[in-house]
């Protein structure tokens, strides 16, 4: 009987032992999620394992100290360790502070563990490893030597001293900034120096010569400046600024723009022209037109007796104010009260061939216009259908009447064909048509028969 | 003795194995097991499982890409299945009234490109102001935004591209905090 008692204290007090063990481990588990393990605490010979403060936690964040532990929701103030990973959601962030100078965040959808967070007398070594993400990292200066990385899987961001940024994200080209001080930026088998002591902002793009590649890809030259413009645009452009007019730039349809100021003069219009092709629309009401030149490459007769083919085309703006053989339109004229002025022009030599010049209606009022186009300065031939829409005429100067929604155009053969010529009648309001003058000059107050559509009417929303 | 078989046969023969050649790869990418049945829920488990999983993923799916946006949009997603998904989208004037791609197969970046557009309001280029956000136009403006990496209409995503896009999309609407000093 005794020796039964004795049995059943002993199987008792195992038990006990056992369930005391089962509970101070499954405590455990809960406290390494906010106290560094003791083993990690102190590791002979590599130093003394570093602390992890979480200060703040927007949105869904969530941490767990092993590959093993479960994800738990961060809050601030716990207290991490190394070996402890973070991974937070859309419009999230967790910062946490590795005392006393540390400081990194992990925004927007990220992973980043923190392998290791060591101290060795007056040497600091941390490791983040960035599965993806974007991690802010600062480290203020406080009398240690700090050896300070952020590795993801394309690239290392070496942090000695500064407040940097690394992204990594596929399907985009990792990239680091340097807010102030310097780091060492490594992509690929290439690494680049990302700030400077004592600098400000500077940015690494993978793939590029560092921060100066970066740099000078992302720069954006506004074309309104005279160092970006040709010298040809520039004298043109300083002409209708010294007419009134006010030069802007359009980013949707990617060309400088104008605004106001008035046409040429006929009198100054050849002397102004500055290519060995000329194309001008000229108008004097308060509306916005713009010029559209097509060109048919070849021999212009051959190109007459096969059609018109549109090879290449011309329009101010939405990347079709140049085209391949050199012709080119330097700005969009939006017009004003006194009219406005738009060119198309190829430099040296230019195709021959077959070419269309037209002028749609985009806005304001119906308003007369004028077609003029010079070969290496000396008028050249248009020809269109009279007002009965049937009968073909020629004029070196063309002034008509457009109104909203309409188009017209004219074809030119380039070079000048007089045998064409000598079979096409002039236009009977003369060779050429009146155009404009300054006031007071008597063919200034020419008002143009308003002739039916030259070419075609179509709306001012083809393009 | 055995006699070859006639040119004919072996040219319709031929022609047979190239057909089916070019129609098994004209077959859409397909998503076996879509992470919104593992993951639906709207708890802070369930939504980070589901971002930090579908990253691990060759592909994502309709189903996933729709639930990504619905979280992203409202951080919930209240929808049951996938046709609830997309009723609720296109409700909201997302999705296209048209839009009827199927559950499992892996999202287009034209149709996502619409979603986005819509949902953050990008007006575009004049071809937008006239088309509307069709996805051809849709994926190009994203790519000038920077939300999108130089793309076609027709690629699909792998998880951690999408998990990427919808990065981008956050700096998009906080360009504030990207990339900013921490201190």
């Amino acid at each position: 009987m005794r020796s039964a008692s004795v049995y059943n204290h002993f199987c008792a007090l195992g038990l006990i032992c056992l369930a005391s063990v089962c509970a101070s481990s499954a405590l455990g588990s809960n406290a390494a999620a906010t106290r560094p393990s003791a083993a990690a605490a102190s590791q002979p010979g590599s130093g003394t394992s570093m602390v992890i403060h979480v200060v703040a936690v927007k949105g869904l964040v969530q941490i767990r100290t092993g590959d093993e532990q479960p994800w738990v929701t961060a809050m601030p103030n716990m207290i991490l360790s190394e070996g402890s990973e973070l991974r937070t959601g859309p419009h999230s962030s967790i910062t946490c502070v590795i005392p006393p100078d540390q400081t990194f965040t992990l925004d927007r959808l990220g992973t980043v563990r923190v392998q290791d967070a060591v101290r060795n007398g007056n040497k600091v070594k941390t490791d983040l490893i960035m599965k993806y993400g974007r991690t802010h990292y600062d480290i203020e200066g406080a009398g240690l030597e700090h050896e300070a990385t952020i590795t993801s899987p394309s690239s290392t961001l070496a942090v000695r001293g500064t407040d940097v940024v690394l992204c990594d994200q596929v399907p985009f080209t990792p990239y680091a900034i340097s807010n102030t001080g310097r780091a060492s930026f490594t992509y690929g088998h290439s690494t680049y120096s990302v700030g400077s002591k004592h600098g400000s902002y500077a940015k690494a793009t993978g793939g590029t010569d560092g921060s100066a590649g970066t740099g000078l890809s992302e720069t954006v030259v506004d074309p309104r400046y005279a160092a970006s413009l040709t010298a040809t645009d520039a004298a043109l452009l300083a002409t209708e600024v010294a007419r009134g007019a006010v030069i802007s730039y359009n980013p949707i349809s990617g060309i400088e723009t104008v605004s106001g100021g008035r046409p040429s003069y006929d009198s100054e219009l050849a002397a102004t022209v500055p290519g060995s092709l000329d194309f001008v629309l000229r108008w004097t009401g308060n509306a916005n037109l713009n010029l559209e030149v097509g060109v048919d490459p070849g021999d212009p007769l051959t190109n007459i007796a096969n059609g018109f083919q549109k090879v290449e085309f011309l329009y101010p703006g939405y990347g079709m104010q140049n085209s391949p053989s050199g012709g080119h339109i330097p700005y969009d004229d939006l017009g004003g009260p006194a009219g406005g002025e738009e060119i198309a022009y190829w430099l040296g030599s230019h195709p021959t061939g077959l070419y269309g010049i037209g002028a749609q209606f985009i806005s304001g009022v119906p308003t007369s216009y004028t077609f003029n186009v010079f070969e290496n300065g000396q008028p050249v031939e248009m020809f269109y259908f009279a007002s009965d829409g049937v009968t073909l005429i020629k004029s070196t100067q063309e002034t008509r009447t457009l109104g909203p929604g309409q188009f017209s155009g004219s074809l030119v053969l380039i070079p000048d064909q007089p045998l064409i010529d000598q079979i096409i009648p002039d236009d009977p309001a003369g060779n050429p048509n009146p155009g404009i003058n300054p006031p007071g000059v008597n063919s200034a107050s020419f008002a143009p028969a308003v002739h039916a559509l030259a070419i075609g009417a179509k709306t001012a929303r083809q393009h | 003795m055995r006699s070859d078989p006639p040119i004919a046969a072996r040219a319709i023969a031929w022609a047979f194995c190239a057909l089916t050649t070019i129609c098994a790869g004209c077959q859409t990418a397909h998503v076996n097991s879509p992470l919104t049945g593992k993951f639906s829920g709207n708890d802070a488990d369930a939504q980070l499982n589901f971002w930090h999983e579908l990253a691990n993923r060759h592909l994502t799916s309709n189903d996933e890409a729709l639930h990504g946006l619905l979280l992203y949009a409202d951080g919930r997603d209240d929808a049951i299945n996938y046709d609830k998904r997309v009723a609720t989208l296109k409700s909201r004037g997302l999705l296209p009234a048209s839009f009827s791609e199927p559950a499992n197969d892996a999202i287009r970046r034209g149709d996502l490109a619409v979603a986005v557009v819509n949902l953050l309001g990008i007006k575009g280029g004049w071809v937008m102001h006239i088309f509307g956000p069709i996805p051809r136009y849709a994926v190009r403006e994203l790519v000038y935004a920077g939300i999108f990496p130089p793309s076609s209409p027709q690629q699909t995503f792998s998880g951690a591209e999408f998990v990427g896009v919808i990065g981008k999309l956050d700096d998009y609407q906080q360009p504030v905090a990207a990339d900013t000093s921490v201190r």
